[in-house]
């Protein structure tokens, strides 16, 4: 016994050990690139680009209100779509399906170009921000619109039964029912797709929406400082996207059944 | 209380197939507490039970229900549901609310009285059912047989005019059951008439004033249940009575 107890011992400091032994080896590893790193960083660099710091903070406004005005349309949008889709009209069921298709298997720049080009122009729509907010919402309501319907058609059929049962209308059904249930393993999934949302707001600088990212290129075009523009770029996407997950964490522990 | 159906077609498809659950059904039946409807799987009691709750629409045919014909199309069905209580095999309960707001929830929310009012009466209701010491739990945390019960309790909150129960207790283990049919059985005391799908033979012998067996979506016999068990009427009814006799003996 007192053979195995030593054995085990034994076992224990070899792992504590060789554990010490890889951290020590990927600490010395980190700190080589951060030296490596700081001999190229000049701090004239930075301060070159701080004096741009009105046009990154305007670019990040702008992002802020396409990110929030967006984030409420396209939860509004995709649940127009989930009500659509789940319609007991066949040819709107099938509507839906091809619009949803076409929208998740091309890509969100031709999206972006072609309604801005075609689109807004043939409907006299004249506002850049207008026009961006728009396509980047509905480019995201189809995806979280089948995140909804998703989480809806996991529910159970007794509980719709149940609440038919009772006197529910479908509205109520949906309302008291449904949702409350299909929240929860919604909200991660939720959560992704609007920090994606954020993330793809980027893509309206090539229509020349003055947001973040076109601030970033503005510039880095300025003062040839690369790393420098789009530090603060990745750091202000951040202050966006974090929120989210949080805000999803957090709901996600209240609504545990 | 009466329930008449008259010339009821019903089909469903089964494998593309349309197939005739019931063709041309009547019947006219008058009880006062206990209505069983017994039979095989699959002989169509469950879907008659479903017609009944206003939850499955029939082809064609007529349903009266104490002498008011019930109409088919969503708006009349929708009121016609609201009168009623019905108790289905499993997952009854709305697992995101408590015992209590789940017992709460068709007086708030369809006869829209205020919460307290509400929560006075669903306690009250509980509290006759002995579940009050499970009012603020979630239905995971409650046995199968107290979510039974407590899905009782929602289906008696309203005064409904008539219960349906579908196979309330199939889905539980003896023990619960028990405790499940004694519930049942006290229900007289509500004076709210009850029909109720059911494989327990002793318990529909105890309970049931009036009995109909079902095979194939055909009635085969009906009648009070005295009777009914002590003159079967045909070779098959014997047959299953005395198979389901040493079923219940087991």
């Amino acid at each position: 016994m007192t053979f195995l107890k030593e054995f085990s011992l034994r076992k224990n400091r070899l792992l504590w050990g060789s554990i010490f032994l890889l951290s020590l080896i990927t600490v010395s590893i980190a700190c080589n690139f951060v030296f490596q790193a700081s001999m190229r960083i000049s701090f004239s660099k930075w301060i070159l680009v701080g004096h741009y710091r009105n046009v990154f903070w305007h670019g990040w406004l702008e992002t802020f209100f396409i990110s929030v005005t967006a984030l409420l349309l396209s939860c509004f949008l995709g649940a127009l779509i989930v009500t659509a889709r789940r319609s007991s009209l066949k040819s709107l069921r099938l509507l839906t399906l091809l619009i949803i298709e076409v929208i998740r298997g091309t890509p969100l720049l031709t999206q972006i170009l072609f309604f801005f080009y075609v689109v807004a122009h043939g409907i006299g729509l004249q506002s850049r921000l207008a026009t961006g907010i728009l396509i980047l919402s509905f480019f995201s309501s189809v995806y979280i619109a089948e995140l909804i319907r998703g989480s809806i058609e996991v529910i159970p059929k007794p509980q719709w039964e149940s609440a038919k049962a009772i006197g529910l209308t479908t509205f109520q059904t949906y309302r008291y029912v449904i949702l409350p249930q299909a929240l929860r393993p919604l909200l991660p999934s939720l959560a992704g797709q609007l920090a994606s949302l954020i993330k793809d707001s980027s893509l309206l600088s090539i229509i020349g929406i003055s947001e973040l990212t076109l601030a970033a290129q503005q510039v880095n075009a300025a003062t040839y400082c690369t790393l420098e523009s789009f530090f603060p770029l990745a750091l202000g996407y951040l202050i966006l996207t974090l929120p989210i997950s949080l805000a999803s964490r957090l709901l996600e522990k209240k609504l545990i059944l | 209380m009466n329930i008449t159906i008259a010339h009821l077609h019903k089909s469903f498809l089964v494998h593309h197939r349309l197939k005739n659950l019931f063709d041309d059904l009547s019947f006219s039946i008058t009880f006062q507490h206990v209505l069983a409807l017994l039979g095989p799987s699959g002989g169509g009691k469950t879907t008659l039970l479903r017609i009944l709750a206003g939850l499955e629409i029939p082809e064609s045919g007529s349903l009266t229900v104490d002498g008011k014909n019930v109409r088919f199309d969503t708006k009349s069905l929708y009121h016609y549901r609201q009168k009623l209580g019905v108790v289905f095999q499993q997952q009854n309960l709305f697992p995101h609310l408590t015992a209590l707001e789940n017992v709460m929830l068709p007086l708030t929310v369809v006869q829209r009285l205020e919460h307290a009012v509400a929560k006075k009466k669903a306690e009250e209701i509980l509290d006759q059912l002995q579940l009050s010491a499970h009012q603020h739990q979630k239905p995971h945390q409650l046995s199968g047989g107290q979510g039974q019960r407590v899905a009782i309790a929602r289906a008696l909150i309203t005064r409904p005019q008539f219960l349906l129960f579908d196979e309330p207790t199939s889905s539980l283990d003896p023990e619960m059951k028990s405790e499940v049919l004694e519930l049942i059985a006290q229900l007289r005391s509500f004076q709210i008439p009850l029909v109720l799908v059911t494989h327990e033979m002793e318990f529909a012998k105890k309970c049931a004033d009036q009995v109909i067996y079902f095979s194939n979506g055909k009635i085969i016999d009906q009648g009070a249940t005295k009777h009914f068990f002590s003159h079967p009427k045909t070779e098959e009814l014997k047959r299953f009575l005395e198979l389901t006799r040493g079923v219940d003996h087991l």
